[in-house]
């Protein structure tokens, strides 16, 4: 039967892999998005869920209790659910974090208690997803992302299979006799490469489909459809008078549907409108809600389409807290003088690109404002923008003929820690690289001391390094000595020129008799032999491969 | 079966169900591109277990096809988690086109993916003969002369198995029906090589053993595939029987009997001539010592005082005639004839030692031939192996009846052990009883499934509800099937045993006790 010490151990990898890929997607999402604070929720969550998932996992209970305990935990939070501040990003995140983080180490479960980490992995890779006309592909950096899930995913089945095996091997209703470690007698030289080229084929296989199949999948999100729904409700008057038309089309903005509401929003314009309307020439249209500016990359002031709680451009709290349409007569409103100076707005409206649709109604010609005021709010409480908010250079100017042009690039300011991760992952490789291209180096140093050391040392050890030496070479050629195996025993069983005499003289040193005076010598010369007698039968590749070999014996 | 029609299913159901998810969101270009990858794949997948299956026709009509698996066996490619997970994936897909959720589709494909690219590599890699062909599985159980209870091990080389990279070579075997089950795993660097394994099989049980062939069969690093199984190298062994020392064995020999049932002597031992004494009323005439009563004018009769020049001559028989045990799950008959065996020989040696010529009988299998039982009659001489190597071949049977094994001599002298003392007709042998409850074991306590917890670590398969009641049907049939056997071997006709000798375990000896 197992030991707990043992089932412990052989959950470890499994556990800190699952760990890794969490905390990987956590931290990255929060690196490149989130303002400070806002997913505390979903860290928590997350956390605390999984610890409680695997935890219930380490100790044997069963499923049923698992979800009682979720329903008790959801039952008793109710309260805080309704009240709470953070969008119930915390009771999103515990349900599957507890269920996920059970399943990770259940049986037949790898593909679902994987989904969470994919979640997580999928807010940052979303967001750097390109939502412009058909194709819906995320950009270098979101599919190098892509790509380290796929990894994660192939070293997680991986490693719950090694645990399934070890298990296997030790746990069963019938009893399982205890195995002793196996012993490679010979090996054929060169598998070593062969598995590697193997895991890098079924790593890059797997890797592109992915990234050609799944992007594929996603569906988008159109929230200028639902906004503008929602917009002519706003402005539908009791008598059935039509709500003024807008003075511009809303850029449209899309995203790719996900579990977690957050962020993700990109823009894209839309010049087709798509509800009846009044011009409504005396007064103009302030505090777009529906244009939520840059908002809605996670930040709790951002609802579920990403509108802005603060309307206007949302220049971080300096507008009312306005979340729709609003009509001010313009007459009647006296901004106050703003405490600052704002740049006199510098865009300049390329008209080439602009293609009016036939159907497009004559759109009133409405001075825009000049001054957005900043008007107090004392209700709300002022959201620190999650990222410097772009310039009012760069705010469109509000004229009739407007026509937003390409997306400013709505994840520069995350683009520092993906390229740092994308950095740190070529980094890695080459470490590896130079690892294996290192190896002939020291090979070649090591040789080199096992003929002829580089400093002074004693005869037994002298002949230890000839035995070292012709070890070497017959592990080249797939000969493995093992510790239970005499040294005669092994030459006899590999019957190569030279590695009995080795044997005999490394024998007579080992058990303290008297070594001769030539004994080095014809040990030295032995080895030398046995070397070159096991190399001799390898071919050219396989010769050339053994100088990458490790380890060497 | 079952189990495997619904694995083969779950692949087969791919292309409908990902045609479903098509019809379900409609006409869009994107989505058929992605469709069609995933059923590129999976028709990749497909045609190589179609390959395997018709290389598996091919292989049926050769010379080995007693050792091949069946075309159906490469269907089922698919283990029990590749299953999973490629339904997994598959419901994945179909929720996120319904709920749109990107990471559901993410999920899916790599489910999915994952499983096709699985099952295409394993069939195109490891499928068919191609890994046994040259490999050469050489299996021990050691030693190969062993005694009973002493520990044993098994010891297996595997040589030149072709192991394709991202796979493992599993193998799991038995020795005897109830050793304990012997699994081993080696990675892919053990292709074309040289690997010995090795395991502790625990305390050898009697008997001249044919364990079955190992089961070997590959699979993939994730766990998501594997090919058919593969029959290799059974192993033949055997464990002689453990003496146990034997008290009071020479009041098996008329001292025996109570008063109702009294068993008399019939022979004396050869007179000798060194103990004499005057003659008195009633003795026997014949032990009148005519030489001395001339020299001591008076009668002078001759006392036994000598060990006599010829032994008293006793046929040992073992009954082994019991119907139906190999059909029984409980171990309790294998256990009960190691006993009496043990019985049987400690008895012979005890009586030999003590200068008796004992002849061993009982009914076994003839020679390397296991359908073949014949009588087999041995002189006990001690010191030697061969009442050992009988009693290493002794087993249930049906084919001889103890009648037939009873010599119709009277004045030879007959035990029997045996478990169930009976009536047999023209005879009336002297028993020695070996009864089953003083010399079986308890059955294993059956499962107690608690609800709060699993009987085994998360993640292992023997949690499965499936094997849980597999497994608690397999004790429960052990429990009743020990009750059944109990049942017939406690119908002892105690009448008949009336003044016979049982034998009790005591500590490691075996104690003789008179039946009252």
């Amino acid at each position: 039967m197992i030991t707990q010490a043992r089932r412990d151990r052989i959950a470890l990898p499994v556990v800190v892999l699952y760990w890794f890929v969490l905390f990987g997607g956590l931290a990255l999402y929060t690196a490149v998005r989130a303002a400070p604070g806002s997913t505390t929720g979903l860290w928590i969550g997350v956390i605390l869920g999984t610890v409680l998932g695997q935890v219930a996992a380490l100790i044997n209970l069963r499923l049923w209790l698992v979800v009682a305990s979720i329903i008790g935990l959801v039952y008793c939070g109710a309260p805080f659910m309704l009240f709470g501040g953070d969008d119930g990003h915390f009771w999103m995140a515990l349900i599957p974090a507890v269920l996920c983080g059970f399943w990770s180490l259940g049986d037949r479960t790898s593909l679902i208690s994987f989904w969470l980490p994919t979640v997580l992995w999928m807010l940052t890779i979303l967001d750097r997803t390109s939502a412009s006309g058909t194709t819906l592909a995320p950009d270098g950096a979101g599919a190098a992302l892509l790509l380290v899930l796929v990894v994660a995913f192939v070293a997680f089945l991986r490693v719950r299979e090694s645990r399934r095996v070890a298990m296997w091997q030790s746990v069963g209703d019938t009893a399982i006799a205890p195995i002793q470690p196996s012993r490679v007698l010979r090996e054929r030289p060169g598998m070593p490469f062969a598995r590697t080229a193997w895991t890098l084929v079924a790593a890059g296989i797997a890797c592109g489909v992915t990234v050609f199949v799944a992007p594929r999948l996603w569906q988008m999100e159109h929230l200028a459809a639902k906004q503008r729904a929602g917009n002519a409700m706003a402005h539908a008057n009791p008598s059935g008078i039509l709500p003024c038309c807008p003075q511009f089309d809303e850029p449209e903005r899309a995203r790719v549907t996900e579990y977690f509401d957050l962020g993700r929003g990109k823009e894209q314009s839309s010049h087709i409108p798509t509800i009846d309307c009044r011009v409504c020439g005396d007064s103009y249209r302030y505090g777009y809600g529906g244009y939520g500016g840059y908002g809605g990359y996670g930040n709790p002031s951002t609802d579920r389409y990403g509108r802005g709680a603060l309307g206007g451009y949302d220049n971080a709290g300096e507008l009312p807290a306005t979340t729709g349409e609003v009509d001010v007569p313009a007459p009647v409103y006296t901004p106050p003088t703003p405490a600052y100076a704002l740049p006199t707005p510098s865009y300049v409206p390329d008209p080439s690109t602009y293609t009016p649709t036939p159907a497009v109604p004559p759109l009133p010609t409405i001075a825009p404002p000049v001054v957005k005021p900043p008007v107090a709010a004392p209700t709300r409480p002022t959201i620190a923008p999650e990222r410097p908010l772009p310039t009012p250079e760069a705010k469109p100017a509000l004229a009739a003929t407007f026509v937003p042009t390409a997306t400013p690039p709505a994840t520069t300011p995350g683009k520092a820690p993906v390229s740092w991760l994308v950095i740190m992952m070529i980094g890695a490789l080459a470490f590896q690289l130079a690892r294996i291209g290192l190896r002939p180096l020291r090979r070649m140093v090591t040789l080199r001391h096992l003929r002829k050391p580089f400093w002074p040392e004693t005869i037994d050890q002298q002949i230890s390094n000839s035995w070292q030496l012709a070890l070497v070479g017959l592990r080249d050629a797939g000969w493995r000595a093992s510790s239970v195996e005499a040294p005669r025993e092994f030459a006899r069983r590999t019957n190569i020129d030279g590695v009995e005499h080795c044997a005999t003289i490394l024998e007579r040193a080992r058990h303290g008799l008297g070594i001769e005076a030539t004994d080095l010598a014809d040990m030295s010369a032995a080895a030398e032999q046995a070397y070159r007698s096991s190399r001799a039968q390898l071919g050219t590749f396989a010769r050339a491969a053994a100088w990458l070999r490790a380890p060497l014996t | 079966m079952k189990a495997r029609t619904m694995r083969i299913g779950v692949f087969v159901a791919q292309p409908t169900v990902l045609a479903a998810i098509v019809a379900l969101r409609g006409d869009n270009a994107r989505l058929h591109g992605a469709v069609s990858v995933l059923v590129a794949l999976w028709v990749i997948a497909a045609g190589a277990i179609a390959f395997r299956v018709l290389d598996a026709r091919r292989l049926a009509r050769t010379a080995s096809a007693d050792e091949a698996p069946s075309p159906i066996e490469h269907v089922d490619l698919l283990t029990s988690s590749g299953a999973a997970t490629l339904m997994l994936g598959i419901t994945a897909l179909f929720a996120s086109s319904l709920a749109g959720w990107a990471s559901l589709s993410v999920v899916g494909v790599l489910g999915l993916g994952a499983v096709y690219l699985a099952v295409a590599w394993v069939a195109i890699a490891a499928g068919g003969d191609d890994p046994w062909r040259r490999a050469t599985i050489a299996r021990a159980i050691l030693p190969e002369l062993a005694t009973e209870s002493a520990p044993i091990r098994e010891e297996i080389t595997v040589r030149d198995v072709k192991i394709p990279a991202g796979m493992r070579l599993f193998v799991m075997g038995r020795a005897t029906p109830h050793a304990p089950i012997t699994r081993y795993v080696i990675e892919s660097e053990g292709s074309h090589a040289e690997v010995a394994l090795a395991s502790e099989l625990g305390p050898a049980p009697r008997g001249e053993h044919h364990a079955p062939p190992l089961a070997l069969w590959l699979g993939d690093v994730l766990g998501l595939a594997r090919t058919a199984v593969v029959h290799r190298a059974p192993a033949s062994f055997t464990v002689l029987p453990r003496l146990a020392p034997v008290d009071g064995a020479r009041t098996l020999l008329g001292k025996g009997g109570d008063d109702a049932a009294a068993t008399p002597t019939h022979i004396l031992p050869t007179e000798g001539t060194f103990r004499t004494r005057e003659y008195l009323p009633g003795d026997d005439t014949r032990r009148i010592h005519w030489v001395r009563s001339v020299n001591a004018q008076k009668l002078v009769v001759r006392l036994p005082d000598e060990v006599p020049t010829a032994e008293p001559t006793v046929r040992l028989v073992l009954d082994t005639e019991l119907a139906g045990t190999g059909a029984l799950a409980t171990r309790a008959p294998d256990e009960l004839l190691d006993a009496m065996v043990r019985v049987w020989l400690g008895i012979g040696k005890a009586l030999a030692e003590d200068g008796i010529r004992v002849t061993l009988v009982t009914a076994c299998r003839a020679g390397g031939d296991a359908a073949i039982t014949k009588i087999v009659e041995r002189a006990y001489v001690p010191r030697s192996r061969d009442p050992l190597k009988l009693g290493a071949r002794v087993a249930w049977q049906t084919a001889i009846p103890l009648a037939a094994m009873l010599t119709a001599d009277d004045k030879v002298r007959e035990l029997v052990v045996s478990c169930r003392p009976r009536t047999l007709a023209d005879r009336a042998p002297s028993w020695v009883v070996v009864p089953e409850r003083s010399w079986t074991l308890p059955e294993p306590a059956m499962p107690v499934a608690t609800p709060i917890t699993t009987p085994f670590p998360a993640g292992s398969a023997d949690n499965r509800g499936g094997r849980r009641r597999d497994h608690k049907r397999r004790i429960l049939a052990m429990h009743q099937d020990r009750a059944y056997f109990s049942d017939v071997m406690c119908t002892i006709e105690w009448n008949v045993a009336s003044g016979s000798v049982i034998a009790r375990p005591q500590a490691d000896r075996v104690g003789l006790a008179v039946i009252r």
